[in-house]
């Protein structure tokens, strides 16, 4: 089936949702539906820290996205917003508030009233997260008739809307075929049917379009975008590249070793990356070139997983490293709006390219 | 850009090709399940070339590398690996063929097609034990010389591929590869696992491979826009036939088939200065019904501009020197893409740049 149309049946707007909910302003608290505090979290069993100090925050109608190196804490970060983390990892300091809410100390069966009604994620993999033996559509009323209760009627006929809401062509056929006989996309956009069934106010979406066909990611974008405008839907959004997460967010949070390094406006971020590593991102992210260009490379390894460096994490790889950036821990400055950066020469107006050309 | 175009001087042709593919139709499965994976692929690679292979996922990519090292059978054309016929050859000969490790393949996932229990030394050592080579201090010598091909130091001669980084992962792969001399390496996503610094690398490691050993060789990919860094021709594959085939700098720069503008429209960016948007090659509701029936185009069932002529499949066409298409609308559909609707909701950035925004972020784009 070819993917084109997506249109998204406006009768199933949440009610009192408008588009264009989230503020600009500086004080935003009010519409925050994401808040990361200062967030460590531990791994093998409290051996290694693999997140330390993160803090962000997600409003109503806002595509963050994480961005940085595999090990970085992108997805650990991710699943302690979900309240899944792996076992042997643990919340070692720091708050997550969800809706003005702190849900670090929240036992599981809290957590599962959460779960769905107000959180929704999608994840790299589809078919993995879906009974392989059993209809999508069922699946999908399931959710619809645990977590709001409807009947089977009710949830039938709303999971049919949902279906077409996501841009799956023929709902009524889609809903009787299990997994199996569904595309990559297809089966992205059932997920993403259930993540949204019972209107969460959170989306997020690990890598959830990094096994798609560029031509499916491309809708799949299209598609959170359209959901977010329609919805007020806020978006969490991983990925390992750049390019996709400048292409779908609002705003980008660049993660290296386990902190965040820069966060901004996606815009900003792109056109004007102030930290070194979000400038070296940036040269090895495919740009949307297609001309014949010399593939550029990140000299050296990021560090071992919660290895204890001294100053700035960044620094053994950084071309412009000087002895100040060893010397202690780096604070985040702010250096536009909303736009802070972690280096010690955030003032410098340091160019790695120029750097690494010399 | 400090690029020193490598290879900007596209290899000659005026040898005979090392790999020739001609006219194959493969057929996966038997009886109601058999499915016609590839149909009528013709593909020349001549020495010292690094060819893209691009399509979606089911296009025939893999199957098409699988066939060219004898691990599928034509139904229908032959294959011609450095003048001798392979496809044909049986089973003794076929597998000397395969032993003697003159076409390697090499993984996406390292992680899942290297033996875990085997250290890096064991790996790269075992086609040359399967070609027939005894003698230990040999192995060890050739196993090396792969090592320092790839640059991996010999620290993790003793590591199995659990211990080692990614893109270390991926290097093994390659020296495997390179252990038994081949002449061409057919790299299946070799770089899709990886992000983006080491994708960069290894790309880059081919490009090397292909200058200081003279390799040719394949490699299939999504990502459009690395290709771009290392390619010299680029070879579009859509439901099991070539829809395009150039080299790689003209057709990224105005492709002459909707399928292979759709795949650039749709590749990831950080600019937003596409010429073309997804939206306009992409078939909406107002477009007529999609051209069908057993002869049409493979694309005419998701392609916006096609006509009558397109009932009925298009041959692969020279346009211009090495670059052909098989599109009947090849000189019109540019033209009509232009002319519809960007639709959509606008790119993030094009919103974010909204009267009102300050003139300090406006993008100076070419800063990198």
């Amino acid at each position: 089936m070819t993917t084109s149309n997506l249109s998204t049946s406006p009768d199933i707007a949440a009610p009192g949702t408008v588009a264009g909910l989230r503020s600009d302003g500086a004080d935003g608290a009010a519409d925050e539906v994401l808040r990361v505090d200062d967030l460590h979290v531990s791994v093998h069993h409290g051996a290694a820290m693999a997140i330390r100090g993160i803090s962000l925050r997600v409003r109503a109608g806002e595509i963050v996205g994480l961005v940085g190196e595999s090990g970085s804490g992108k997805t650990l970060t991710c699943r302690t917003a979900l309240g899944v983390l792996p076992p042997g990892c643990a919340i070692e300091r720091g708050t997550v508030a969800f809706a003005g809410q702190d849900v670090t100390a929240r036992s599981r069966r809290d957590w599962e009233r959460l779960h769905g009604s107000h959180i929704g994620a999608v994840f790299q993999d589809p078919a993995s997260y879906l009974t392989p033996s059993i209809t999508v559509g069922s699946q999908l009323a399931e959710v619809l008739r645990v977590k709001l209760g409807l009947g089977r009627r009710a949830a039938h006929r709303r999971a049919l809307e949902l279906f077409g809401a996501v841009g799956l062509h023929q709902p009524e056929r889609v809903y009787h075929q299990i997994p199996a006989e569904l595309s990559g996309g297809m089966l992205q956009r059932a997920m993403i049917a259930i993540a949204i069934s019972c209107d969460p106010q959170l989306l997020v979406a690990d890598e959830a379009t990094t096994a798609l066909d560029v031509t499916i990611q491309a809708e799949v974008i299209e598609l959170l975008l359209q959901l977010r405008d329609q919805r007020g839907l806020a978006v969490l959004f991983v990925s390992h590249d750049l390019a996709v997460v400048t292409e779908l967010c609002d705003r980008v949070v660049v993660f290296y070793a386990g902190e965040v390094v820069e966060s901004g406006p996606a815009e900003e971020i792109v056109t004007r990356p102030r930290h070194p590593y979000t400038q070296a991102l940036l040269q090895v992210a495919s740009v949307g070139d297609f001309r014949r260009r010399e593939l550029r490379v990140i000299a050296g390894q990021p560090p071992r997983v919660g290895a204890d460096i001294a100053g700035c994490r960044f620094a053994a790889r950084c071309p412009a490293a000087i002895s100040a950036c060893r010397a202690g821990a780096v604070q985040p400055v702010l250096v536009g709006d909303q736009h802070q950066v972690r280096c010690v020469r955030a003032a410098d107006a340091v160019n790695v390219a120029e750097l690494a050309a010399r | 850009m400090t690029a020193v175009p490598a290879g900007a001087t596209l290899p000659p042709h005026d040898v005979p090709p090392l790999l020739a593919v001609e006219s194959v139709d493969v057929v996966l499965g038997r009886g109601w399940r058999a499915a016609r994976v590839l149909r009528a692929v013709d593909l020349r690679i001549w020495p010292g070339e690094i060819v893209g292979l691009v399509g979606e996922t089911g296009s025939g990519k893999t199957t098409l590398a699988r066939t060219v090292v004898g691990l599928a059978d034509p139904a229908a054309g032959q294959i011609v690996f450095d003048g001798a016929p392979i496809s044909t050859l049986r089973r003794g000969a076929r597998r000397a063929q395969r032993r003697r490790g003159h076409v390697q393949l090499v993984f996406q996932d390292p992680l899942r097609s290297l033996d875990p229990d085997l250290t890096v030394a064991q790996i790269v050592g075992e086609g040359l034990e399967i070609r027939g080579e005894t003698d230990q201090e040999e192995i060890r010598r050739r196993v090396l010389g792969a090592l320092e091909k790839v640059g991996l130091d010999v620290t993790v001669l003793h590591s199995t591929p659990g211990q080692i980084s990614g893109g270390q992962r991926q290097r093994v792969s390659i020296a495997r590869a390179l252990a038994t001399e081949p002449r061409m390496l057919i790299c299946d996503e070799p770089v899709s696992a990886l992000d983006a610094s080491n994708r960069n690398y290894i790309l880059r490691l081919l490009g090397q491979l292909r200058d200081s050993l003279g390799l040719s060789i394949v490699v299939i990919s999504h990502d459009l826009s690395s290709l771009a860094g290392i390619a010299d021709r680029v070879v579009v594959l859509y439901r099991g036939r070539i829809v395009e085939d150039g080299p790689v700098e003209q057709v990224f720069a105005a492709p002459r088939h909707p399928y292979t503008a759709l795949l650039m429209a749709s590749a990831p960016s950080v600019r937003h200065d596409r010429p073309l948007s997804p939206h306009q090659l992409r078939r909406t509701d107002a477009d007529p019904g999609p051209v069908t029936g057993p002869d049409a185009c493979v694309f005419a069932a998701r392609c916006p501009f096609a006509a009558d002529a397109c009932a009925a499949q298009p041959a692969l066409e020279t346009v211009d020197g090495r670059w052909s298409v098989a599109c009947h609308r090849r000189e019109e559909w540019g033209a009509l893409a232009l002319a519809r609707d960007r639709g959509g909701p606008r790119p993030a950035a094009a919103r974010r740049a909204a009267p009102g925004t300050p003139a300090l972020w406006r993008p100076s784009r070419d800063q990198n």
